[in-house]
């Protein structure tokens, strides 16, 4: 038996020494250890999976699409009341609108809310009236330099006239009359008309002055909440208000009204509680995979805490970094970061198992194995840095942050295993006489000299592995479906579909935003859209739309129509003559006359969006404009494509004008980088191939190091393409995971010196080390996050496939080295 | 629904020219009350479809000459409406409930529109509704009815009690055969207007067919 004391680590790894350069590079790490943990009181969790999107033009229309308020569902919450099977008809109605007003007066007094519509303010006939009725002949027409002098031509009086009598004809006479005297021409009526057939298209059904469903059975409430929609903890209270209050208020009515809601507060609190169920799943069960794992293998608790000690830190660090850097941290970050202990936990085991194993008495091989541990580790840690650092280049945010993550905390890991763990060999050291640790006793050495004996079916059954994931890659496909990456809770997305069917904005499925320095200039680039849209619809090539411009057109275009009027000769002689030959009676229209010299005298004011301010209907002017990057923008709304590219051309090169489909964005955006991030994935495999190359030197160890990592990566992607799995960008980060893994694993599993040097590079310790990263990953199979089960499946079938094809070539190559030999 | 809701607010109001609104008060009506007439109510509240020939005058002060024009009527109990104007031009209005689809054809034009956010389009629908519905109960709360026979018929006097009928309409008449059809519907507004319509050729309870339905009643 070797004298423990053979190694003197004491001289290694003494007491501190003010001339040693790793106490200041401790006394560094120390000093980023306590910066990185006091940043982590500001960091602050994300849970947007757009936040993952690519950089660039389509995540700015996205950013854009979520600040479009008119549907109601960023604003806050849409509540649904159904009307339960025994009430029919109006019955059913008048009670759901009577559930609705007290639930709405509940939420209102809460404070929680900064608005509660269940139906259009009783306020807005007369607010329109007020403000619209002295200005209908500023809104006269689009166009009124053509149709202004043809409105008052004797023929355009007369056809106008004709029209006022047919509508006298009609039941609604007695309405129609009160206006007559003061609008013949019918102006205020026909402003009024084109206002319900644009932005008020997108109002629900009315009934008792409250918003139902189409069908009447399901009475609507609009919300918008006090704190915006990603304050979690102010939008999870006012759902459970909504909840509280309808259960009262349902009670009250007898029971049976159906309570369904949507918003964007309600993804946002259910993204959230998934992500942190993930996270404290997945960093809890990695935590006891490992701690099983390593008691299975060693028996000792106390190695078990150091090995995680650097693993905590590492990651304590990581989430430091970048809570310094962005101030957030995204759910599935740190989802990867909770599994990274699996990762970085290979670095203290493998080193822990050197320091307690007993030295060989050879000379020179403990100096050798020292090296070949350093090298070993090191090279673990440069080729995992390098493979993100590779990934840290796509124009995925979220790809970077988990780079930027993995990078820091594989890193961290390394450095804390390295610097601090050594000194303690005194303490880990074996005494004379104890027995060799319990994982070196496990007969895998029995089992790799089996699989050398039949290396021939060992080669053959790898080369036909590899010859089948070959032949399932042109298979392959990529994710087009951004659901795949966070699919929501199937009941809360069920639910969501049927209150937004209730909705007319249903129908309105795409987006077209004008912008303008300010608002007058995007109001008029808005009335150009209009005419577009108008001329397409007209056509019949073009989809139904609802826009802003009947309801406030720009000041320009109102004043246009009052500098036409005054350019006209005065029209009052001429109206007289009409209104006479028309069988009216022109003494009872002075009032249309005053109003006339109102507007030829400059007595008339354009409506301005402040005129809207405070009024009833302020709120559509808020609900299709909006300020974004220091610029206005108004919105209109189109139905579903009447054909192909029925609004090509209607967006316009310099971005002022952009059309946009929320529902496909996101999975263009999803799928637009999805192949440069594999060609990242790529080029991290070269990066790793070459720091292989070099550090190996001999070409058949290189190989020999890679092959393993290698096939499990054209396994993996073979599996994910025969499967029929989509594959996604978070796949890719697996396949630089497993990447990382296979060549630390290939490092020691195929080293001959650190296995000379008394288990470094053993089988049994290269097995704990690949275990504990497979079961880490293979856990977050379970998370409820898409992404997240993602990576489990693939990193944790991936790491299997991976010790398996590793031990399989070190028998196959240990079986070839002793055939030779 | 906004239009109407417009035409119909208070501000629109306000747009009657002064002087047209005074009119002497109607003289007293004669009694008995409706539903003490006896066979009124069973006759009137008889009708479930309807389908009649319509002439329809109004005078109008504004209007040199009284409007008058003709069409169709069609009438499904409880909410349903179909007034096809075929004389001087035609145009349609059809009413299902609160929604009202307006079709002018000769003009090209066609509007749908909701009733529920004016009190006096509602009101004033819904009025045409309990009348041709035969719906004396729910004209009783709303107006003081009378009625006095006739030859071979009654002759209803509704005299609106309560907003918003009471700022348009001063009363209603209608004239009712002794075997519940419409024979002739007047309304006297406040500011001295009237409207006239007279039914003939009507066929009463005989149901509507499918097609029927689709073509009348879809708003």
């Amino acid at each position: 038996m070797p004298c423990p004391t053979a190694r003197s680590p004491t001289r290694r790894y003494g007491p501190i020494s003010l001339r040693d350069p790793r106490t200041y590079a401790r006394l560094a790490l120390l000093l980023l250890l306590a910066w990185s943990l006091a940043q982590w009181r500001s960091v602050r969790l994300e849970t947007d999976i757009t936040k993952f999107l690519p950089d660039g033009e389509e995540r700015r229309r996205l950013a854009l699409s979520g600040l479009v308020k008119a549907t109601g569902f960023s604003r806050g919450l849409v509540i649904d009341v159904g009307v339960p099977d025994r009430l029919a008809d109006e019955t059913g109605a008048d009670a759901a609108a009577a559930l609705v007003d007290g639930l709405a007066a509940d939420l209102a007094a809460s404070g929680q809310f900064k608005s509660v519509r269940a139906g259009t303010e009783s306020a807005m006939g007369a607010d329109f009236q007020r403000l619209y009725f002295p200005r209908r002949l500023a809104f006269l027409s689009d166009a009124p330099v053509a149709a202004i002098p043809r409105i008052f031509s004797p023929e355009g009086l007369a056809a106008a006239l004709a029209r006022l009598k047919d509508a006298l004809m009609l039941p609604s006479a007695p309405l129609v009359k009160r206006l007559a005297t003061s609008d013949p021409i019918l102006s205020f009526a026909d402003l009024l008309q084109r206002i319900q057939d644009g932005a008020a298209k997108l109002a629900p059904r009315q009934h008792g002055g409250h918003w139902f469903s189409a069908d009447l059975r399901h009475a609507l409430v609009l919300t918008e909440t006090a704190a915006p929609a990603f304050d979690t903890d102010a939008q999870q209270a006012a759902i459970a208000l909504v909840r509280e209050r309808f259960a009262a208020r349902d009670a009250e009515a007898g029971g049976g009204f159906a309570l369904a809601f949507t918003g964007l507060g309600r993804f946002v609190v259910e993204s959230e509680h998934r992500a942190k169920a993930d996270i404290a799943f997945a960093s809890m069960a990695s935590t006891i995979a490992c701690l099983l794992l390593f008691l299975a293998f060693f028996r000792r608790l106390r190695f078990l805490a150091l090995a995680f000690v650097p693993v905590s830190l590492g990651v304590a660090v990581a989430v430091g970094v970048l809570a310094g850097w962005k101030g957030s941290i995204h759910g599935l970050t740190l989802g990867f970061g909770g599994v990274l202990v699996g990762a970085g936990i290979d670095y203290p085991i493998l080193l822990l198992n050197w320091l307690r194993s007993p030295p060989d008495g050879a000379p020179g091989a403990e100096a050798r194995a020292a090296r070949a541990m350093r090298r070993n580790l090191s090279a673990g840690a440069l080729t995992s840095v390098a493979g993100f650092l590779v990934l840290a280049l796509s124009q995925y945010p979220g790809i970077r942050e988990i780079a930027v993550f993995c990078m820091v905390g594989i890193g961290s890991t390394f450095a804390f295993t390295l610097l601090f763990l050594p000194p303690l060999r005194p303490w880990l050291a074996p005494r004379p006489g104890q027995p060799a640790p319990a994982a070196t006793r496990l007969p895998i050495d029995r089992a790799l000299a089996a699989l050398a004996r039949h290396r021939l079916v060992v080669q053959a059954a790898i080369l036909a592995l590899a010859i089948a994931s070959a032949a399932a890659l042109p298979s392959l496909r990529l994710e087009d479906d951004a659901r795949a990456l966070d699919a929501g809770n199937p009941e809360t997305l069920a639910e969501d579909a049927a209150v937004r069917s209730h909705l007319p904005t249903s129908g309105f499925p795409r987006l077209i935003l004008a912008s303008g320095a300010d608002l007058q200039e995007a109001l008029a680039l808005n009335d150009a859209v209009h005419a577009d849209l108008a001329a397409r619809k007209a056509a019949g090539t073009g989809p139904d739309f609802a826009s802003l411009h009947p309801f406030l057109p720009a000041a320009s275009l109102q004043s246009l129509n009052l500098a036409t009027l005054s350019a006209l000769p005065d029209p009052s002689a001429s109206v007289r003559d009409a209104l006479a030959k028309a069988g009216f009676k022109p003494d009872r229209f002075q009032a249309f006359q005053d109003a006339l010299v109102d507007a030829r005298e400059g007595r008339v004011a354009p409506l301005l969006p402040s005129d809207l301010a405070g009024t009833a209907l302020g709120g559509i002017l808020d609900g299709f404009s909006f300020d974004h990057d220091g610029r206005s923008w108004v919105l209109s709304l189109a139905g579903p494509e009447v054909a192909p590219g029925d609004l090509d051309g209607v967006a316009h090169s310099d971005g002022t004008v952009m059309v946009l489909d929320p529902r496909t964005l996101v999975s263009s955006l999803v799928t637009s980088s999805q192949l440069q991030t594999l060609w990242l994935v790529v080029a991290g495999v070269l990066a790793n191939v070459v720091i292989i190359a070099v550090i190996r030197r001999r070409p058949r160890l290189a190989v020999a190091t890679l092959a393993p990592t290698l096939l499990t990566l054209l396994v993996v992607t073979g599996g994910i393409a025969a499967l029929g799995v989509p594959l996604n960008f978070i796949h890719l980060v697996s396949l630089l995971l497993i990447l990382c893994t296979g060549t630390d694993l290939g490092m020691f599993l195929l080293d001959d010196d650190a296995g000379a040097a008394g288990g470094v590079g053993s089988a049994p310790t290269v097995l704990l080390s690949a275990s504990t990263t497979a079961a880490s990953f293979g856990i977050l199979a379970f998370c409820q996050t898409s992404a997240l089960a993602s990576v489990g499946v693939t990193v944790g079938a991936g790491i299997v496939i991976l010790c398996a094809l590793t031990f399989a070539i070190r028998a196959v190559s240990q079986g070839g080295r002793h055939a030779s030999s | 629904m906004m239009l109407l809701a417009c035409l119909a607010s208070p501000a629109a109001a306000a747009e009657v020219p002064a002087g047209t609104a005074a009119l002497p008060p109607p003289s007293p009506p004669p009694p008995p009350p409706c539903d003490q007439m006896p066979g009124l109510a069973q006759a009137f509240s008889g009708v479930s479809t309807l389908r009649a020939a319509f002439t329809d005058r109004k005078d109008i002060a504004i209007l040199d000459a009284p409007l008058v024009s003709s069409g169709h009527v069609f009438y499904q109990r409880p909410d349903r409406l179909h007034m096809a104007t075929e004389s001087p031009s035609r145009q349609s209005v059809t009413l299902v409930g609160t929604r009202v689809r307006v079709v002018q054809e000769d003009l090209g034009r066609e509007q749908a529109m909701d009733l529920g956010t004016s009190d006096v389009a509602k009101a004033v629908v819904a009025n045409i509704l309990l009348v041709l519905g035969g719906r004396i109960d729910a004209l009783s709360a709303l107006y003081r009815c009378t009625a006095e026979p006739e030859r071979d018929a009654w002759r209803m006097t509704l005299v609106p009690l309560r907003e918003p009928m009471t700022k348009v309409v001063r009363r209603m008449v209608v004239l009712l055969a002794r075997d519940g059809t419409l024979r002739e519907v007047r309304v006297e507004e406040l500011d001295g207007d009237s409207s006239t319509m007279s039914f003939t050729d009507a066929v009463s309870n005989r149901p509507f067919t499918d097609p029927e339905v689709r073509s009348y009643f879809t708003p």
